[in-house]
């Protein structure tokens, strides 16, 4: 049997590519969260009241028995990887002929006194989408989220879709230093304030104020107390690895990947967020997820390829605005490397191109437009010279038709510096 | 609830009440009972424009799963009840509605020039639907210029083309025409005796006719290749402008599932079939004489069962249960041909971004038509589906950004575009 454990976007991609591949083996997937798997990256929408939580499912049941796909609902007690053969809580024994580890991964909690006080919320899965409707009637109005990125943003506009005011503490001077250029921490903290939340920035905090074992508010580094009912931690996750580390495999931070995301132990793979690269770099994107099961999938499936996601990508929403990125754009350039900005902050738009040190195409980034993915991969892909990027701007128009493109305004305006 | 939600109920709960007494024979002032009606409605579908405007997130659709109406709760039963127990007694038990029809005398009169009717009555609150709903659409969608250009669209052609116009027609002694419709949508507009009463309306008649013929055979292919059917579905077409403005906040009751995609696929082509049977069965009967029992009965069960109850009762009475589309979708003839055209010989498709796909599932809950976006999209498929009326609420919805109608030429026709590794190529095709 080629089994897979988990069954998040990176456990159910390796399952539909073992499938395609392998026709005639047995393919199961085993999960103790959902039956079916869902989109992660939706929960937010479930809560928000505009999908249904069978609106999140990948694809509906017929679709894995169609396929051959088996579910099997249970939790994995532990993994013998001599014996291939994966034990089950409630004692059944799943022997296997190849394994994917796509365990996922948990929340980190607020490593401060009273971090586990009713009224102190996560979200990664369906079931929390539970705790923080169970944590509302007692928010009295007032909610906290603690951390800057892109979950705190989904928790911020889950919880004033409520209607509840929110406070939204970021460690960090601006939004996603690291991801983001200080034009799109801008306009992002700018789109995030017009929804009505309060972006407070270099603020860490100290201590979760309680009265008798429920949250009533946070205390900062300043010594400022926020009073809120409700404190939404999302301050990044750690991957899920006993599992792995009970059975002896090798495990850092996340399960220790080869350069084809094998493990330590034959013929058992890993993928998601519980995988490190053999560099040490633990992924967890919902892009690199996939991209990693799909790999993971042909090991699965006794062809193992080596894991070459291509020119890396990412895109997300703050609130209504739609960032994106292809290739490498990180929030500080290189030393020795350029970039060449355009922004517009009425329209609450920004586009990026950054240069490596021969001036060559090394990665894009907009905010409040779309731009196309394949041009914009291209460029990447080729190094194009800037004047490329310009002549080939209008290629990469994706907003929607009558919508006011402005990438003639850019390229005119970056071509004069 | 806010204090325009409890305004909007209450205009609507006059409206109704107004009705009901009309109905019930209780004597009223026509002016003002028809200013109540009008108003009432008018005023409850604008009266949520507030919300929208206090919303800056242009998609307004928090809570949508919650909601009585919109969940096909209580409200959304009601609703449906009144709704389909109008259309039945407009197309059934017309008398049971005089109350009502003397009503809208002062209004018929000045437009018309003659005695009000259902017909008249029935046209009038259409109108209103699409002309109120959509300057709610207008306010919804204020920061999206695709829905706004549409909306506009079907409100002009629907307040001119198929309500001013033939009351004017009407007025001027002339034969009642709409220019926005042609057979196998207007059924019976080939029909020998549609086509003997054109032709006895002298030059007016002639362009009618000439025009009907014209729209299906040049101009639809033509508008079809270039941009889809989406320039009749979701610009012109009334029932499209029905369901884009009053059926906009039932967008995701369609249902999604292969299986419905399946029976679609069945019921839409048999109503095409059988307009196109009973309208030669008709012409056979006509020029020879033949056949007569049959092309009678099958006419009359075309215009009973698929004219009134199919595209009348279920297609619009059901809105608040099963969407705004089912009539286009599971029924409309020329939509049928429209599809069939969209499918095989157009340029439109919805293009994917590469592989920016969360699978999030808005896209696929939000398409009136049940057209399973998602599935395409997390493959990096572009979509061409002959259901697919471009209304674009997909692209709106998706948080990603990642879909585009598009009709350049270009890759077309299921072509993947995924950027290789980032979607799996060799993903499963349960579809085929």
């Amino acid at each position: 049997m080629l089994l897979v454990l988990g069954n998040g976007i990176a456990g159910a991609t390796a399952a539909r590519v073992a499938r395609t591949l392998r026709s005639d083996a047995e393919v199961a997937m085993v999960s103790d969260e959902h039956p079916l798997p869902y989109s992660r990256t939706a929960l937010m929408y479930v809560f928000m009241g505009r999908l249904r939580a069978q609106d999140t499912h990948l694809y509906d049941a017929a679709f894995w028995a169609k396929n051959r796909i088996d579910r099997i609902e249970g939790r994995a007690a532990r993994l013998d990887a001599n014996a291939r053969t994966l034990h089950l809580a409630d004692g059944r024994a799943l022997g296997y002929e190849r394994l994917v580890l796509a365990t996922g991964s948990t929340p980190r909690r607020l490593d401060v006194p009273g971090s586990d006080a009713d009224g102190v919320v996560h979200l990664y899965g369906l079931a929390h989408l539970d705790d923080i409707e169970a944590a509302l009637p007692h928010a009295n109005g007032h909610a906290v989220v603690v951390g800057g990125g892109l979950t705190g943003v989904e928790l911020g506009e889950m919880l004033r879709s409520r209607g509840l005011a929110v406070t939204f503490l970021v460690r960090e001077p601006r939004l996603m230093p690291r991801t983001l250029s200080s034009d799109e921490s801008a306009l992002a903290e700018a789109t995030i304030r017009r929804h009505g939340v309060d972006v407070r920035t270099g603020a860490s905090v100290v201590a979760v104020e309680t009265v008798s074992g429920r949250a009533m508010g946070v205390v900062l580094a300043s010594g400022e107390t926020i009073p809120a009912g409700l404190v939404a931690v999302a301050v990044g996750v750690e991957p899920n690895v006993d599992l792995a580390r009970e059975a002896g495999l090798a495990v850092r931070r996340g399960v220790v990947v080869s350069g084809t995301l094998e493990t330590s132990a034959t013929d058992v793979f890993a993928a998601g967020d519980c995988a490190e690269h053999a560099s040490g770099r633990v992924d967890q994107l919902w892009y690199t997820a996939r991209a990693m099961g799909a790999t993971a999938g042909r090991g699965l499936a006794g062809q193992p390829t080596a894991y070459a996601p291509g020119v890396p990508f990412n895109a997300a929403a703050f609130f209504d605005a739609e960032w994106q990125t292809t290739g490498y754009a990180p929030g500080d350039i290189p030393d020795g490397w350029t970039e060449r900005r355009w922004r517009d902050d009425a329209a609450g738009q920004a586009f990026r191109l950054v240069l490596d040190g021969d001036g060559r195409a090394a990665g894009v980034s907009s905010f409040g437009m779309r731009l196309r993915h394949a041009v914009c991969q291209d460029w990447v892909e080729r190094s194009v010279t800037l004047g490329e990027v310009l002549a080939g701007l209008r290629r990469a128009r994706f907003d929607p038709e009558f919508h006011r493109v402005r990438t003639d305004d850019i390229a005119l305006a970056l071509a004069d510096l | 609830m806010t204090l325009s939600d409890r305004l909007a109920l209450a205009s609507g709960g006059v409206a109704l009440a107004t009705v009901g007494l009309a109905v019930a024979g209780v004597p009223m002032p026509p002016g003002l009972g028809l200013a109540l009606v009008l108003g009432g409605f008018a005023a409850a579908a604008l009266l949520v424009l507030p919300r929208y405007a206090a919303q800056p997130s242009a998609v307004a659709l928090d809570g949508t799963m919650r909601a009585s109406a919109t969940a096909r709760g209580g409200v959304a039963w009601a609703m449906a009840l009144v709704l389909t127990a109008y259309y039945a007694a407009t197309y059934w038990f017309p008398g049971r509605l005089d109350g009502l029809v003397r009503l809208f005398e002062p209004l018929s009169h000045a437009l018309r020039g003659r005695d009000s009717d259902v017909w008249f009555v029935y046209g009038t609150f259409y109108t209103l639907a699409v002309a109120a709903m959509g300057v709610r659409a207008l306010v919804k969608y204020r920061d999206h210029p695709y829905h706004r250009a549409r909306t506009l669209a079907v409100m002009a052609v629907q307040t001119l083309l198929a309500w001013a116009l033939p009351a004017l027609l009407v007025r001027l002694q002339r034969p009642e025409l709409y220019f926005s419709y042609t057979w196998p949508l207007d059924y019976d507009f080939l029909f020998p005796s549609n086509v003997q009463m054109l032709r006895d309306h002298g030059t007016l008649g002639l362009f009618a006719l000439v025009w009907g013929v014209l729209l299906l055979a040049v101009v639809t292919p033509m508008l079809t290749y270039f941009y889809g059917k989406r320039w009749y579905c979701a610009w012109v077409c009334g029932c499209g402008g029905l369901a884009e403005t009053a059926g906009d906040p039932y967008r995701h009751l369609a249902d999604p599932s292969l299986r419905a995609w399946k029976i679609e696929r069945w019921t839409i082509h048999s109503v095409l079939v059988l307009i196109v049977a009973t309208t030669a069965l008709v012409w056979l009967r006509a020029t020879t004489g033949f056949g007569g029992a049959v092309s009678d009965a099958l006419a009359r069960f075309y215009g009973f069962g698929i004219g009134a109850v199919f595209s009348g009762v279920v297609g619009v009475g059901f809105y608040p249960l099963l969407g705004a589309r089912v009539w286009c979708r599971f029924g409309c003839p020329m939509a049928a041909i429209l599809g069939i055209q969209q499918r095989f010989f157009s340029r439109f498709r919805i293009t994917v971004n590469g592989g920016a796909c969360i699978s999030c599932g808005n896209c696929t809950t939000y398409c009136e038509m049940g057209i399973d976006v998602r599935h395409y999209a997390q493959r990096g498929q572009n979509i061409v589906r002959a259901s697919c009326v471009g209304c674009g609420a997909c692209a709106s919805v998706c948080p990603r950004g990642v879909l585009r109608l598009e009709n350049g030429p270009g890759a077309r026709m299921g072509e993947r575009v995924g950027p290789g590794a980032f979607v799996p190529e060799d993903a499963l095709d349960v579809l085929t």
